[in-house]
């Protein structure tokens, strides 16, 4: 990015209330290796947004950066209007949770969450009592009144997250920035934590942004998903948003189940490499692609001339999983009632994508 | 075939042998060191531990190692830190140059000071115009000491400080502490008994180390002779009884770091289960 456009984006976050956060042409290196690239974000206030994407897409890094535990970047961070690059990760007032939970071992629960109140400069910090009266209110808060004399060593996996929250969010800071925060967790446990942590997020009005690699994790939590790969932002928007209108193939099969249909686009007109399926219309330039679609936009229909046989059916939750085979091609489709396995179908595609490959 | 009343007596075969070379070559020497030692009875070791010369021995014996503990504590803790906190080029390199003084003849080392630093040596003439004495001398004696013992703090918290990775200082800095803080409050309290059993191992070696310091010393006796190089003098000058008594006196500051090693080792156990 440019001065001029930086100075742009700054007058015009002046104009109104400033973003939390507002990213522009941040690029970030491990070494030569790139890890970040040509990124773009703004984070409104009061947000929850999740950073989606398979290991190594940067996800992390770009979390770190903006807390300033990455402090070799190029490009514009500002947090609330103001450019982060002069300010060091421990003056930028944000609540960070490691993947790790990183709670102090020597420490008990109470120390770990008073940590960050006693270590603020003598005229900032709360007399000894206001902090322990904080410490018992952030325990409250995470639920956990009766652990404040335990060590992070005595207490389970859910517990310590929470203990870890409770510490980052013990200065009000402006930002909650967490890495995988349910990584280490039991499913069970997982499942329950993301209901209460979303509902704290509103409670507490805060702004937030977290890190994961599953997207069922993302659609249930966030506001917004940024959806990266490769250190690229891939697509930035609401879960309907990306379903709705995928940027590329790797969108819309990250996002969900996908059944995948190679073929070529020649005028107009996409054709699949299945030759018994009828081509469908498209406005993607000639050149091979490949059309993608979720197993339960696919419908099937009994049909003795039809070019699949279901080969195997099986119950999924409330749907019912078919094993269809098509010539030389094995797919999965979901479908309300079951069909007897055997049976020779036709195929009805809705909600379909195409794609250049 | 491998029965269980066989296996038994292997081991048990296997233990005592361990203790017989243990008692053969650890055990009895320094008890035939503490039986040469009273040869003459209490008053001979009396005697032997209050001549002048043994006294200053123990006095610059002890000032010695008051000296280089402290710096290789701070030294070795630094060096510690950076390799295992930071990634930099040649990292690899600055691990085997701090494990250099275990690899070099101590006597090597002490040649190397006497070299940049002796009357002949590359400072000499700087040296000599602001009147400042270092070989054979408290000053080269303690540079020879810290550079023979500067591996043990470093090499004994470096497995620690790696395996507990940078996630705690992080941690602490987005808390908002300083440097300062984080050192005192997170990455001490994690590293302290090893770091305190690296300060015992540092120590015993400051007092005992014999090559290094024989080479700068200068062996004045009274003078520039820790205990190590006094007990030579004496033996060769015949006074094995004294010799002695100073070598069980060494032996007992030995001993004495020893169990307190194996006392913070257990502790160090004890609380690493407690927390796992």
């Amino acid at each position: 990015m440019n001065v001029t456009s930086a100075r742009l984006l700054t007058e015009i976050s002046a104009a109104t209330a400033p973003p939390a956060v507002s990213i522009a042409a941040l690029h970030q290196h491990y070494g030569r290796f790139p890890a970040l690239f040509n990124v773009d974000l703004t984070v409104h206030k009061g947000e929850f947004l999740a950073l989606l994407g398979p290991s190594g897409s940067g996800k992390t890094t770009l979390l770190r950066t903006i807390a300033g535990l990455e402090p070799n970047y190029q490009g514009y961070l500002a947090i609330d209007g103001e450019e982060m690059r002069q300010r060091p990760a421990r003056l930028r007032n944000i609540g960070f949770v490691f993947q790790s939970y990183a709670l102090f071992r020597h420490m008990t629960v109470a120390e770990n969450v008073a940590f960050g109140l006693r270590v603020q400069p003598r005229k900032d910090r709360l007399s000894k009592p206001a902090i322990n009266d904080r410490v018992r209110e952030l325990l409250s808060l995470v639920q956990l009144p009766g652990l404040a004399d335990r060590y992070p060593g005595q207490i389970s996996g859910g517990q310590r997250q929470r203990v870890a929250l409770a510490r980052a969010l013990a200065t009000e800071p402006r930002l909650l920035l967490l890495d995988e925060p349910f990584g280490a967790l039991d499913p069970l446990v997982r499942k329950e934590l993301r209901q209460w942590l979303r509902s704290l997020h509103e409670r507490l009005g805060l702004t937030s942004i977290f890190v994961t690699h599953d997207q069922e994790e993302a659609v249930e939590m966030a506001d917004r998903i940024v959806l990266l790969k490769s250190g690229i932002v891939q697509q930035i928007g609401t879960q309907p948003q990306l379903e709705s209108s995928p940027a590329n193939g790797f969108v819309f099969s990250f996002l969900g189940e996908t059944v995948r249909f190679p073929g070529t686009v020649a005028q107009g007109h996409f054709q699949f490499e299945l030759t018994n399926l009828a081509p469908l219309d498209s406005s993607l330039p000639d050149g091979p692609a490949e059309m993608l679609i979720r197993p339960y936009n696919i419908s099937l229909t009994l049909d003795e001339a039809g070019p699949a046989t279901v080969t195997a059916v099986h119950q999924a939750g409330p749907l019912w999983r078919h094993t269809v085979r098509i010539e030389d091609t094995t797919i999965e489709v979901l479908e309300f009632r079951p069909l007897a396995a055997g049976s020779r179908v036709s195929l009805e595609f809705e909600r379909i994508n195409l794609f250049e490959k | 075939m491998n029965q269980p009343g066989t296996e038994r007596a292997t081991a048990t075969l296997s233990i005592l042998a361990a203790w017989a070379v243990a008692a053969l070559f650890l055990i009895l020497p320094l008890a035939l060191v503490f039986q040469q030692a009273f040869a003459l009875g209490w008053s001979g070791v009396a005697n032997a531990l209050t001549d002048p010369d043994a006294e200053s021995a123990i006095a610059l014996t002890l000032i010695t190692a008051a000296i280089s503990v402290p710096v290789n504590l701070v030294g070795g803790l630094a060096a510690a830190w950076c390799i295992a906190k930071f990634d930099f080029p040649g990292k690899t390199l600055l691990v085997s140059i701090i494990e250099l003084p275990f690899s070099i003849s101590p006597v090597v080392s002490g040649l190397v000071w006497v070299l940049l630093f002796g009357s002949q040596g590359w400072f000499a003439g700087e040296l000599a115009a602001a009147h400042i004495q270092i070989i054979f001398a408290l000053p080269g004696i303690v540079l020879a000491t810290i550079f023979v013992t500067f591996p043990f703090v470093a090499r004994t918290i470096l497995p620690l400080m790696q395996e507990q990775g940078r996630d705690h200082e992080e941690a602490a800095t987005m808390l908002g502490a300083g440097f300062f803080s984080t050192l005192w409050h997170v990455v001490l309290p994690d590293i302290k008994w090893a770091l305190l059993a690296g300060v015992l191992l540092t120590n015993a070696r400051a007092m005992g180390e014999f090559g290094a310091v024989s080479v700068v010393s200068g062996h004045v006796s009274g003078l520039t002779e820790t205990i190590p190089l006094q007990i030579e003098s004496l033996y060769d000058d015949y006074q094995s009884t004294a010799a002695f008594a100073l070598s069980a006196l060494l032996a007992c500051l030995g001993l004495i770091t020893l169990v307190a090693k194996a006392v913070l080792e257990w502790h160090i156990t004890r609380t690493r289960r407690i927390a796992a």
